[in-house]
């Protein structure tokens, strides 16, 4: 009989090992809440305002709305079906396309990802602190200077380190407090759309095409990549589920759908009042009593986000072998470092350079989706063999070539090349193409393409662990590879065996 | 030439050795599927052409 130690199952959650059945604890509730308050953050409203520059509010709505779904979807289908079977992370999940040793490319997207847009909101977070504070006279407008928001800063992430020492017990507790922030911000929508609902569907968005489809396409996109950016996450989260069933429909309803709800408060604050953040516009609405609520509402919502994402990345961290004897504490301490760094020293320069650089690092995740759904369900047939995500050696089935498939490498450069030159993420130069097609779709589907071309020679080659003709009709009838075109017996063998 | 296989950590050869002697496990279920066509195809395709 095998059996896992007890100390070592306590902390299954503080390691990017598989988890087991009985350490899969989370019901579809508690999944849905914490989804639900790490996707709820400042960045809602920043895309409500991207979007309202482009679209009116019912088409921006539904736009936005749309694409969102579909982003979500293809994160799922990507993400998900690993991290759902083996309790694993988004990074591991990567292995067999990336290969034992190539997972460090997504492992890469995933903290630069995480710890930039962590780095941007605990500073929002350590802003709307101080203004909360001083509306609330705990502070004096002037006094202090510019050392608040360091000092803030570090005690968020004091804060955020001292729940997380818990492992995801401590990213459901912060969720469980910090949840009724969601219904504050649909509160909030409630009154900006009944108190200006005539001004705000006659309102005319300020930097429209001259092309409608543009516009269109362009909330689409936006709903697209705000939900393809949630790929760094779900794994740390949906791994905590015993099962996909579980998981549909908290993701969907939990971790998408309050992304377009609350983004439609920037996309109504930027067509009637000509800004984006609600603690501006709820004062106009309200007076100073809802301007606090509108700041306390920023502020819990991008700390349940921050405490997320920093253990969403401490997981994904942990994946590197160099990492995996570090205790917990230290792990954090090493996710957490630089997100206090740049919010108690560098803020200002950060805010003003690091955008544009979150744009680019986000082009990547469209291409990884659709390499990693083309792997799975078309190359793979849904078999996946869990020993050789974490088995270093030139035999075993995820090693490719010293670990690392060119496959991807190359099916992940012709992505975001598509994306570019559909549109240029900074600039929203676009091509002709774009306004009927999307950036991001293209690209997870090019990146597929080109993934799925060049893993036939991958095949040829008898490496990556794929069975011959595996995407042929019919080659995984009775789930024998009955050709026997595997590599070598051991491999062959080893498959038929540990393939669930 | 070089296929021997490193070993795995004990902890996480358990993991997987418990993970490999449970029945084959899914990704998702029918429901699971009804849900995502619903959400992810259906629902954005009406809001797009509603929209449009």
């Amino acid at each position: 009989l095998v059996s896992v130690s007890e100390p070592a199952a306590a902390s299954a959650d503080e390691s990017a090992w598989p988890l087991l059945p009985s350490e899969r604890t989370w019901g579809a509730a508690r999944l849905t809440l914490t989804l639900a308050t790490t996707a709820a953050a400042t960045w809602c409203y920043l895309i409500g305002e991207s979007v309202g520059s482009y679209l009116g509010f019912v088409r921006g709505s539904m736009a936005l709305t749309a694409g969102c779904f579909i982003g979500m979807l293809l994160v799922l289908l990507a993400a998900g079906p690993a991290c759902v079977r083996f309790g694993i992370d988004s990074v591991a999940a990567t292995k067999p396309q990336f290969g034992t040793r190539g997972w460090v490319v997504p492992a890469v997207l995933q903290a630069v990802s995480i710890i930039g847009w962590n780095s941007l909101l605990i500073i929002f977070f350590a802003k709307s602190a101080v203004q909360l504070a001083v509306a609330l006279g705990l502070l004096a407008p002037a006094a202090g200077g510019g050392a608040r928001v360091p000092l803030l800063t570090l005690f968020a992430c004091a804060v955020i380190f001292t729940a997380l020492r818990r492992g995801a017990t401590g990213v459901s507790l912060v969720s469980n407090i910090l949840f009724a922030h969601v219904f504050v911000g649909l509160w909030m929508l409630y009154l900006i759309v009944s108190h200006r609902w005539p001004e705000l569907v006659a309102a005319r968005p300020a930097l429209a095409a001259p092309q409608p489809l543009w516009n269109y396409t362009t909330g689409v996109e936006l709903g697209i990549g705000t939900t393809l950016s949630w790929w760094p996450y779900i794994g740390a989260m949906i791994r905590m589920a015993p099962n996909g069933r579980t998981v549909v429909l908290p993701v969907m309803l939990g971790m998408c759908l309050p992304v377009p709800l609350l983004s439609l408060i920037g996309l109504a604050g930027v067509l009637v009042l000509k800004t984006s953040d609600p603690s501006q516009w709820l004062r106009t609405v309200g007076g100073p009593t809802y301007a606090v609520v509108s700041l306390a509402f920023v502020t819990a919502a991008n700390f349940g986000t921050t405490t997320a994402g920093i253990y969403a990345s401490a997981v994904g961290l942990r994946n590197f072998q160099a990492l995996q004897r570090r205790s917990w504490t230290t792990l954090l301490l090493f996710t957490i470092m630089p997100v206090a760094c740049v919010g108690i020293f560098i803020p200002e320069l950060f805010f003003a350079k690091f955008g544009n650089f979150l744009a680019l690092i986000g082009v990547a995740f469209a291409p990884l989706c659709g390499i990693q759904i083309m792997d799975y369900f078309v190359l793979r047939r849904r078999r996946l063999d869990v020993r050789a995500m974490y088995t270093q050696g030139p035999a075993q089935p995820y090693s490719f070539w010293g670990g690392v498939n060119p496959a991807a490498l190359a099916a992940l450069a012709a992505g975001c090349a598509t994306y570019v030159l559909l549109l240029n993420p900074i600039s929203y130069r676009s091509s002709s193409w774009y306004p009927h097609l999307t950036a991001s779709l293209p690209a997870a589907a090019s990146a597929a393409l080109v993934y799925f071309l060049a893993s036939s020679l991958v095949m040829r080659a008898g490496r990556g662990g794929y069975r011959r003709g595996a995407y042929r009709r019919g080659a995984y009838r009775h789930g024998a590879d009955r050709r026997g075109a595997n590599r070598n017996p051991q491999q062959a063998a080893h498959e038929r065996q540990n393939a669930t | 030439v070089g296929d021997e296989q490193p070993a795995l950590p004990p902890e996480l050869e358990a993991r997987i050795a418990a993970l490999e002697s449970t029945a084959s496990s899914t990704d998702f279920e029918a429901w699971g599927w009804f849900w995502m066509v619903l959400f992810g195809i259906v629902l954005p395709g009406a809001l797009i052409a509603l929209g449009w």
